[in-house]
């Protein structure tokens, strides 16, 4: 993590753009400008971490200690087809409809 | 007490007369009905109300009640947080992604309210999918403090706290990831638990940061509380975070409730009451500690938990990251809003997560994209799971010499809508004393200690990991000792 004062900028807009871009969600450059300020401002205040000494301190991955959760390899009734498509904003044939995926015109 | 009253009425005296037959759920349900027309448009607590149904549910509480084959929520009317499924119920989160959304399932606490017999009258609104501590972030409108409309009532449960703080329903159900259950409880003057992690199960609530999201009751009181959590806790194989340990626990929360908190040690944590907390808030919690003294509890009013200064910070990446995740889902192909313009596949994605997200839910994503990627990894979300690792073991270390730690729920009394919309951080900031409960795991309540310019304030409590029975019983002792929660907003 980079040592930070209040007012650095951690992440400048072009780097934003890729983590817009990484997120796939679109945007418009006023959009951009706010958010950096804002996203900035958070990370400065997140830049309080470096001060914790970690050393030998092992990561939190599950607060209750749990780990690889199995059940019994016993089928169970799913929802239908239709119950599963009726949410879908577009369907076909009882499949789920996508825009095209390999064609760049589509 | 008059019939037009009813909906004024608390769990335990509406369930005793519902047992006695003194009064029909019908008569509760259209009390709280009455109750929400002539509220609602000056509070805006729901997305959706249920009223027909609702009506039809009461009847049959009605007929269980008859035939004795009843439980005491049991005619019970209720709403629902809507980030939490209920079949053929419109559930958004208060995103515009999910406008349409109607779940094919029931969350298992949802489900375990409507198997006890509660009418469950409507979903509540709330911050954009949990994220927020004002309820101004839902896709949809604000919601307005009770006690002045003219102030936020927290969020991100903000709705659920509001409808309940304004005699709107009998109890609420929230969602709680940094303090969402209990920031809004404590703006509204109501009662807001954050079970343990892994009490109540997750399954069916729409995952913000999963590894700190938790479902927990909203009441009028701390009885009412442990009430609704008799019902909804318990494990769940349906949810893999559940704890295993609960299978065939059926702890009684209101059975040690009036057992008092004689010989108890209680800790106030010296961190959680800086220049940042407003005077009146540290003094009616200050206030609050020394009545426990009187009770024959003992206090110490200097214990040191360091790391819970990082708590913010390190939450500011957990639950980004978590939720950046979780959300990646909403792709506009298998349910919610999809954007329908010429395009290719990846511009329909893009736009549709683009028009269907609001600014806060697109901060935290880019947030927590950015702490995940390659080069960050290590520095940001590793690190924040080390400082998560410390912030715990204090909580263990502290929990060996005291029973309970005290907090203001709140850095500040409720605000006035807008004060903090374009301040992210500042938002940020009303959850300094709520975060560490999540990050930790462990059960806090907030109830109410005082009133400053007629605004409530929040006492906050934290329990080590599964205490909630002790919990409750020292929020219900102070409850008894004093009259705070009496008070009623006059809309």
């Amino acid at each position: 993590m980079k040592e930070s004062n209040d007012n650095d900028q951690i992440l400048n807009i072009d780097e934003l753009r890729h983590i817009a871009e990484l997120s796939r969600v679109s945007f418009s450059e006023e959009e951009l400008k706010t958010l950096n300020s804002q996203l900035n401002d958070i990370l400065n205040s997140i830049g309080i971490l470096s001060e914790a000494d970690t050393e030998n301190v092992e990561a939190t991955r599950h607060i209750s200690g749990t780990s690889n959760v199995y059940r019994d390899d016993v089928s169970t009734e799913s929802m239908s087809r239709e119950q599963v498509l009726e949410n879908a904003p577009l369907s076909q044939e009882g499949y789920v409809r996508v825009r095209g995926v390999f064609d760049d015109e589509n | 007490m008059k019939t037009n009253d009813l909906y004024e009425m608390t769990i335990s005296e509406a369930s005793l007369l519902l047992a006695r037959k003194e009064i029909s759920s019908v008569e509760l349900t259209k009390s709280v009905i009455g109750r929400i027309q002539q509220v609602e448009p000056k509070v805006k607590g729901f997305l959706h109300i249920n009223e027909v149904d609702a009506i039809a549910s009461a009847e049959r509480a009605d007929k269980r009640i008859q035939s004795g084959d009843f439980t005491p929520m049991t005619g019970i009317p209720g709403v629902i947080k809507d980030n939490m499924c209920m079949t053929g119920v419109p559930t958004t989160c208060a995103s515009k992604i999910l406008e349409n959304f109607v779940p094919p399932y029931t969350a298992t606490a949802v489900q375990k309210l409507i198997d006890s017999g509660a009418v469950l009258v409507g979903k509540a609104n709330m911050d954009e999918f949990a994220m927020g501590s004002s309820t101004e972030n839902s896709a949809f409108h604000p919601t307005h403090n009770p006690w002045d409309l003219q102030r936020v009532p927290g969020g991100s449960s903000g709705g659920s706290a509001a409808i309940v703080s304004a005699g709107e329903s009998l109890f609420a159900l929230g969602s709680d990831t940094g303090g969402s259950i209990r920031q809004p409880a404590a703006f509204c003057g109501v009662v807001g638990m954050k079970p343990t992690y892994g009490l109540v199960s997750r399954y069916g609530l729409i995952a913000f940061a999963s590894s700190l999201d938790q479902i927990g009751p909203v009441g009028k009181n701390v009885m009412d509380s442990a009430m609704i959590l008799n019902v909804i806790s318990g494990y769940d194989p349906m949810d893999s975070t559940s704890l295993r340990s609960l299978e065939n626990n059926n702890t009684d929360y209101t059975a040690s409730i009036t057992e008092g908190v004689s010989g108890m040690k209680i800790g106030v944590i010296k961190e959680m009451f800086g220049d940042w907390v407003d005077a009146p808030v540290s003094d009616a919690v200050m206030k609050a500690v020394s009545q426990f003294e009187d009770m024959g509890a003992t206090v110490d009013w200097d214990v040191s938990l360091p790391s819970t200064k990082y708590a913010m910070a390190a939450y500011y990446i957990l639950a980004p990251s978590e939720a950046s995740s979780n959300l990646a889902r909403y792709d506009g192909v298998k349910y919610g809003y999809s954007w329908d313009g010429e395009g290719s596949m990846w511009e329909g994605m893009e736009n549709t997560r683009g028009i269907g997200f609001g600014p806060e839910v697109k901060r935290r994503i880019f947030l927590g994209t950015y702490a995940l990627s390659a080069g960050y990894y290590d520095a940001y979300y590793k690190k924040a799971q080390e400082v998560r690792t410390l912030i715990k073991s204090e909580f263990e270390e502290a929990f060996k010499k005291y029973d309970i730690l005290v907090t203001p729920t709140t850095p500040t009394l409720p605000f006035k809508l807008g004060a903090k919309l374009s301040d992210p951080l500042e938002m940020y900031r009303s959850d300094l004393c709520t975060i560490p409960a999540n990050i930790a795991g462990i059960p806090a309540i907030s109830l109410v200690c005082g009133f400053s310019e007629g605004l409530p304030i929040g006492l906050h409590l934290m329990g080590g990991a599964l205490s909630e029975e002790k919990l409750l019983r020292t929020a219900y002792s102070f409850e008894q000792a004093t009259n705070w929660h009496d008070r009623t907003p006059k809309i």
